[in-house]
Formats: C-alpha cells, structure tokens, sequence
C-alpha cells in the first residue's frame, strides 16, 4: 500500500476520470475495476470510496441513477456537465503533476557528455 | 452464470448492516448492494453463502460500517441534527454493548472470528482521509465538563470550554485517537499542565492535558490507539481527568461528536 501523503488527493481524480472513461459506474464496480487494473496494487477502501462519491454528488459533479438489479437496488453514478470540465481538468493537472515530478525524480543530463 | 441472492439472504445482509449500526438512508442500499456483489463474486468462486458472507463484512474492518456512515456524514458537513442524532445513537448503542460484553467477557464471539478472516482489512488512513475517532481514554471514564460555555471550577466564572474533560483515574491510559505525528509536547507547571499536541492530517490535530506522565517524544509517529500518556493532575486541575481538544481546521470543535467509536 502506498503512503497516505501520496494517495491524498488522488482518490476523486480517480472517481472522475473512471466515469469520464466508463459513463456510469456503481460503488463495487469501482472499487473492482480499480483493484483489476493496478493489479491490486491499490486498494480503494469502501471507507474512502463511498464518501467521496457522495461528496461529488453534493458538490454536483457526479449525478446518480437508481436501477432494480435482481431484487436489490443499485446506484449508478455518471458524471455531470459540471463533473466533465472537472474531469478534464483535474486529469491534466495531474498528468502534468507526473511530468513535472517525472523530471525531479529522473532529471535529463543537460548538455551533450561534457 | 452468476449465483443471485435471495430474499432471504438478502434480508439477512440488510439486517446485519442494520446491526453494525447502519442508519444512514442514502448508504443504506448502496452497502447493501455493495455487500451483495462481494457476497456473489465469492459465491461464484464457490464458497458458501454464510463464509462469503462473513468475509464481505470482515473486509470493511471491525467498525467498518460506522466509520463509512460518519465519514460519508462528515464529508457532506452535515454537522446538524441528524449527525449529533447518529453520533448519540452510536455512542449509547455502543455503550449497551460494551457494559453487557463486560458481563460475559470471556465468549469469544464474532469479532476474534472475524480477525481471522481478514488479516488483510484495508484502513481508511491509507487514504489520508480519517478524523479522530475513538475516545482518548481507555477504561472507565465519564464526562466531568462538556464542551462550551461552563463554569470554570477554579477561576469560578462562565467561560468557554475548548475541549471535553474525562474524569478517569489517575495513571489511566491516553491513546491517540488517529494516526498522526506528536507535534508538540509541554511540560508547563500551571495551565494544561503535562500536555501533547497530536498532528493528524491537514485537517485535524488533538490535544491532551492534566496528564501525570507523558509516553512519547516530539516527531514521534503514533497510531491510532497507541498509548501516548497517563491521567494526571498537572496543571490547573483539581482531581484527576483528561482535558481533550479536537482541533479542526484550526478551530476547537466539540470532541464528543468525534468520540463515536
């Protein structure tokens, strides 16, 4: 598991950018889908992932639909107009806070073999 | 094909959730659909309903539930009603249990089942997003002064209570009620007396005062739970009890609604 210092902060830009990505999602779709493709590297917490989902939906950036699913209900949440520009701009923040990291952690040699 | 709950299971999940103390209207199907989907993928690979059922609970850690409900609740700031409402409800709930776990303290029940189960339980402060959450006292303690206006039992006028007093007895444990990094401790001979300042995240840091003995150092990192110092009398005290301050944002906040669990 990695440091909290370094999780902060990513965890809504995660939501966000899977929805942009996949439409709609449920809570255990998520938390599923994310553990698949970091090889369960990162584990999203139920105790991280659900409050956060309900804070974007208060902030209006996420909107939620409710589905019969067998006999049980489901929350689909999707992103909305709002939550797209948000998408977009949190992800290429980040994207270029990687960069940007990127060239502190493994700096170019200047120069040409001086 | 996937395996689909039936009523009966599913009535079953809802009111273990209900057990855990789940309350929370708007969490309510959207665990129980959580819980349900763990319980399938499980089933898929086999196991049977009550194993898989026990593991979909174990994973969210003992407590989990409570701690997703008041998160969930802090995260929106609905410091209202309905949060002191649950923050009660959880509080007298919790007391029934423990006073009756005393009364038949050597059953080895659900929760070292559960232990076993999940060696692996995730924790919420990975995420960097925990309050303080349990109470900072082990023991038996009860609240001497709440917060806000009271009267100060020394300086006999009304002024405001930055924190909650826990009337405990002298040397009784201290712990850090979440993770976070000891920020400052004094040793003043007036005032808060022995005290420590706990840095939890950007957000919250907690303060301890009155204590006989202090157990850790400046910088040191603690856990939530560890113990960091013992009930005293230090300071501008006049019996043994803990003074306590969570602070929010820098601002002193009322701790009792942080002591839940």
């Amino acid at each position: 598991m990695f440091s909290r210092e370094l999780l902060k902060g990513t965890l809504r830009t995660i939501i966000l950018k899977l929805l942009a990505e996949k439409g709609r999602m449920y809570g255990y779709e998520i938390s599923q889908y994310v553990k698949t493709q970091s090889d369960g590297r990162l584990q999203l917490t139920e105790g991280a992932l659900y409050p956060s989902l309900h804070k974007l939906e208060k902030e209006g950036l996420v909107k939620v639909e409710r589905e019969q699913v067998g006999k049980r209900m489901r929350k689909y949440y999707s992103l909305t107009v709002a939550g797209e520009k948000a998408s977009r701009s949190r992800l290429a923040e980040f994207e270029e806070f990687l960069q940007v990291m990127q060239l502190i952690i493994q700096p170019k040699t200047q120069g040409d073999g001086s | 094909m996937a395996p689909e709950l039936t009523d009966f299971h599913i009535h079953y999940i809802k009111a273990r959730l209900e057990e855990e103390g789940l309350e929370y209207g708007p969490l309510k199907e959207e665990l129980l659909d959580h819980l349900c989907c763990a319980i399938e993928d499980q089933m898929k690979d086999g196991a049977h309903f009550h194993i898989a059922c026990e593991k979909a609970f174990a994973a969210f850690g003992k407590d989990g539930i409570q701690k997703i409900q008041l998160q969930t609740i802090r995260s929106l700031n609905q410091k209202s009603q309905l949060m002191k409402i649950i923050a009660a409800a959880v509080l007298f709930l919790l007391g029934a249990y423990s006073s009756h776990h005393l009364l038949t303290d050597s059953e080895p029940t659900l929760e070292a089942h559960c232990e076993d189960i999940c060696c692996e339980v995730p924790t919420y402060a990975d995420w960097g997003e925990e309050p303080p959450s349990i109470r900072p006292v082990k023991g038996h303690w009860k609240v001497s002064s709440g917060f806000g206006m009271r009267m100060h039992p020394i300086q006999k006028k009304k002024i405001h209570h930055r924190g909650i007093d826990l009337k405990a007895p002298l040397g009784t444990p201290v712990v850090a009620t979440a993770d976070g990094e000891v920020f400052k401790v004094h040793r003043h001979k007036k005032g808060h007396g022995l005290h420590i300042y706990i840095q939890h995240d950007d957000t919250y840091t907690t303060m301890y005062a009155h204590l006989s003995e202090i157990k850790v150092e400046e910088g040191q990192k603690v856990d939530k739970g560890t113990v960091i110092g013992l009930v005293g009398n230090s300071g501008f005290s006049t019996a043994p009890h803990l003074h306590y301050e969570v602070i929010e944002n820098g601002k002193r906040v009322d701790p009792s609604s942080f002591m839940t669990l």
